[in-house]
């Protein structure tokens, strides 16, 4: 009699370069977990508890393959100083970025893991890892430096200074990884994954020579320090990624989770080096119909199933709170039917 | 040289985060398939966090990359079967015979051994029921040893590769096993059963000391030997027949020589273990070393390398008088390897030290003589091991063990369901009681859960410790 694997055993084979039972499925189910808590996604970017409760909570309901802990990717700007605006019906928003002129990077903080909201994420993953860390894995999401820098910054001034002033976006970005460093080792010893967040890295913001001399760099630095414990490093970029995907396999990460880019596309690119994760469009989740998303569903899997080195089935970017249950079935239904989630 | 100390999963990982990359990169497994980036397998504890291993957060491990190195090269043993599979290589499961098979299958150059039945720690290195509810539902429940945790792994075909043939040994093995192997020979695997045969006693061995055998040979019982031989002979024929090959007497000559200079190794490191003013090693180190012995963890030129590293290392440290644990920490040996590694970090943390230990696989431990017939040789060294006689044989050798690392008590780990628990751990008692005159603390082993070890265990644990030590200030040492 054979026995169906943990998602946990799933992912591990996937690193190892071995096919697991089934199709691993793990759409970015992260504020939209807080209704299955019943809890505020507001609440849930402050408290580790409850983003660990509206996790299990939304994985128990749609059993899934796969924790995120993630509340926003302002969370290590915050830790250096930049005041973010919460509210409770959604995640925090940068409010008062911590450098407003070029000198202000000299004063930046190196943030330990006890600062801003790092504390949110490192109880969370230990609640996950404690619980259910023997079965499913536990990925806590973290900006990587380029996305960071842009919180510290305030967006658009960052990517003017791109162009206007590329030493202070380097040095903007080089305090931004330095200041990742303690919060990836903490997640670690907590028991979770670390991945890497990108989305103002794509090629939709920032133009690929920007994301080859700035984002490109340091990214691959904490990738080769994960590296260096032996960890599987997942790496996310919202937005096009057409331009720079030989960028994102020179990053060193082991699974690209991407968003506007057809499947075949990526695979046939960068598919020999990295293991892929996407791409339903969170947008024809929320807004399309159930026939669209069912479809859109199937395209992924027919495309990503035959990545050489593996292919998880996966949302473009977070599952939109608010988005029709019904939408949300016909994502899971079509991996139900090519032997994902049961 | 200062004293050494145990340290935890963090301080691992900060140190090993500043190691030089040529120290990181060159423990590397399956050398001789050349450069492959999976092979560097140096890594700390915390490493192993993410994927479910979480009872690491709670120990405490040697912080010399030596040992560091022991410990990853047994973690990695996953990984190792799978890449090994995708290599083209035959992968073997062994079961219940540790340390005879192992060298044999040296006939067939490039066979990568592996022992399910040492999944027997994971659901406690996990914390995890996952493997038992398995191995429950194939209908091996709570009546058999936690070694049916491997039952569950082959039902699930996540914690190694479908091997290319299953060795089983039966007979006067355990029936606990036996039923465990019966599982995965129900899952379809090609399998081939050797029947051990039961030692009589008093067999004469008995009266040799089991590791120092006075002429370098077990003197086992001739008839035994024929026997084993002539069924060693045949399982090499048909396990050549499964795996396509030819055995080769000149690989399985050198591959029983190996065996021979890793447990002459592992014999000088449980020498120092037990000869040391402080104890040179921590227990779960020392253990894994130990279990070395059965198969080099599938890739023994790697583990020869190992295991000298240890050796230097405990060496080293004995040679300056500095250990990992105080000199005044109280002798032990243990009795039944313990599933729950964190067992040994409480016992160390309360002031305890395991000088000796009987772990069941001393059939794995004993020098393969000098003989002309490589066969003859693991079948003599298999012979000698503790598995396969009565209760009062292995009651004496726990006695002998006492005796050898001069220790002050005798811990045993039971487990619930062993067939062999229940009927030698009160012989064990008295015999260490009546000849050895020392205390003995026997408990069950509790099912693995999150957290610590259980409080009741926790607390029998420290107070056996407590009371050696009071008994050493009464008594003096024994
Ligand atoms: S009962 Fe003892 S000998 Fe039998 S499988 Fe379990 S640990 Fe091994």
């Amino acid at each position: 009699m054979r026995e169906a694997m943990t998602p946990l055993e799933r992912f591990a084979l996937l690193f190892m370069d071995e096919r697991p039972d089934r199709l691993i499925t793990a759409p970015f189910v992260t504020t939209a977990a807080a209704a299955f808590a019943g809890v505020s996604p507001g609440a849930c970017c402050r408290d580790g508890a409850l983003l660990a409760r509206a996790q299990i909570a939304a994985q128990e309901a749609l059993r899934h393959d796969a924790f995120f802990v993630f509340s926003d990717v302002a969370i290590v700007a915050e830790a250096m100083g930049s005041v973010l605006r919460f509210a409770e019906d959604r995640v925090p928003l940068l409010d008062v970025p911590v450098v407003r002129e070029a000198r202000d990077v000299d004063g930046l903080p190196l943030p330990g893991p006890d600062r801003g909201r790092f504390p949110v994420y490192l109880e969370a993953v230990r609640i996950l890892h404690e619980t259910r860390g023997d079965r499913v894995p536990v990925f806590c999401l973290v900006p990587a430096p380029f996305t960071t820098a842009a919180g510290l910054r305030g967006a658009e001034d960052f990517l003017v200074d791109t162009i206007a002033d590329p030493p202070l976006a380097e040095a903007l970005v080089l305090a931004a990884e330095r200041a990742t460093v303690p919060l990836l080792d903490a997640i670690v010893l907590a028991g979770g994954l670390p991945a890497l967040v990108d989305p103002l890295a794509s090629a939709s913001v920032a133009a690929p020579k920007t994301y080859r001399a700035l984002a490109l760099p340091g990214t691959r630095r904490l990738v080769e320090r994960l590296h260096r414990l032996d960890l599987d490093v997942l790496l996310h970029v919202c937005g096009e990624i057409t331009p720079i995907l030989e960028d994102l396999a020179a990053t060193g990460a082991d699974l690209l989770s991407f968003d506007r880019a057809g499947v075949a596309e990526v695979r046939d690119a960068v598919g020999d080096r990295m293991r892929l994760a996407g791409n339903v469009s969170p947008v024809t989740i929320l807004s399309r119909r159930a026939e669209e998303v069912l479809e859109e569903t199937r395209r992924a899997i027919r495309e990503g199933m035959g990545a050489p080195r593996g292919f998880v089935l996966s949302t473009g970017c977070e599952v939109p709170p608010g988005s029709p249950p019904e939408n949300l079935a016909a994502f899971y239904r079509a991996a139900a039917a090519a032997g994902g989630v049961p | 040289m200062s004293s050494p100390v145990r340290i935890d999963a963090t301080e691992w990982q900060r140190r090993f985060l500043d190691l030089a990359p040529e120290t990181r990169r060159e423990p590397r497994y399956l050398r001789h398939l050349g450069e492959r980036e999976w092979a560097h397998y140096l890594k700390p504890p915390s490493s192993y966090l993410p994927y479910g291993f979480r009872r690491l957060r709670r120990m405490r491990f040697d912080g010399d990359v030596r040992a560091l190195r022991l410990f990853s090269f047994a973690m990695e043993e996953t990984e190792r079967l799978f890449r090994a599979k995708q290599e083209g290589l035959p992968v073997v499961a062994l079961m219940g015979d540790y340390g005879a098979v192992a060298p044999l299958l040296g006939a067939f150059p490039g066979v990568v051994t592996f022992y399910p039945d040492f999944c027997y720690f994971t659901p406690f290195l996990a914390e995890s029921d996952v493997l038992l509810d398995r191995a429950e539902r194939l209908g091996i429940g709570e009546d058999t040893c936690y070694v049916r945790a491997a039952a569950g792994a082959f039902a699930a075909r996540a914690n190694w590769p479908d091997p290319d043939l299953v060795v089983v040994s039966t007979g006067a093995s355990c029936d606990d096993l036996a039923a465990t192997a019966q599982a995965a020979h129900d899952l379809g695997h090609p399998t081939l059963f050797l029947d051990i045969p039961c030692r009589k006693d008093p067999a004469p061995w008995l009266r040799v000391t089991r590791f120092e055998p006075a002429d370098g040979r077990p003197p086992v019982e001739a008839g035994l030997v024929d026997r084993l031989v002539a069924q060693y002979r045949e399982f090499l024929a048909r396990a050549g027949e499964v795996l396509g090959q030819r055995s080769d007497e000149v690989a399985l000559a050198a591959s029983v020589s190996r065996a021979r200079r890793m447990r002459r190794t592992i014999r000088e490191i449980r020498g120092h273990l037990a000869s040391a003013p402080a104890a040179p090693l921590p227990a779960y180190e020392a253990m894994l070393a130990e279990f070395a012995a059965t198969h080099g963890f599938g890739d023994p030129d790697e583990c020869e390398a190992v295991l000298a590293g240890v050796r230097d290392l405990v060496a080293e440290r004995a040679a300056a008088g500095v250990g990992v644990l105080p000199p005044d920490a109280a002798r032990v040996v243990w009795a039944t390897p313990p599933p729950d590694p964190l067992l040994f970090t409480l016992l160390e943390d309360a002031g305890g030290r395991v000088a000796g230990s009987e772990y069941l696989i001393a059939s794995a431990l004993t020098l393969p003589p000098d003989e002309p017939d490589p066969v003859v040789a693991v079948a003599r060294a298999f012979l000698a091991g503790s598995l396969l006689g009565s209760s009062a044989a292995r009651a004496k050798s726990v006695v002998a063990e006492v005796r050898r690392a001069n220790a002050e008590g005798v811990v045993i780990s039971n487990l619930f369901g062993s067939s062999h628990c229940g009927a030698e751990t009160p012989v064990i008692r008295r015999a260490v009681e009546e000849e050895c005159g020392l205390p003995v603390l026997s408990f069950d082993v509790p099912r693995p859960a999150p957290g610590g070890v259980a409080s009741q265990v926790k607390n029998r644990v420290e107070a056996f410790v407590e009371a050696l030590t009071q008994r050493r200030r009464t008594c003096g040492r024994p």
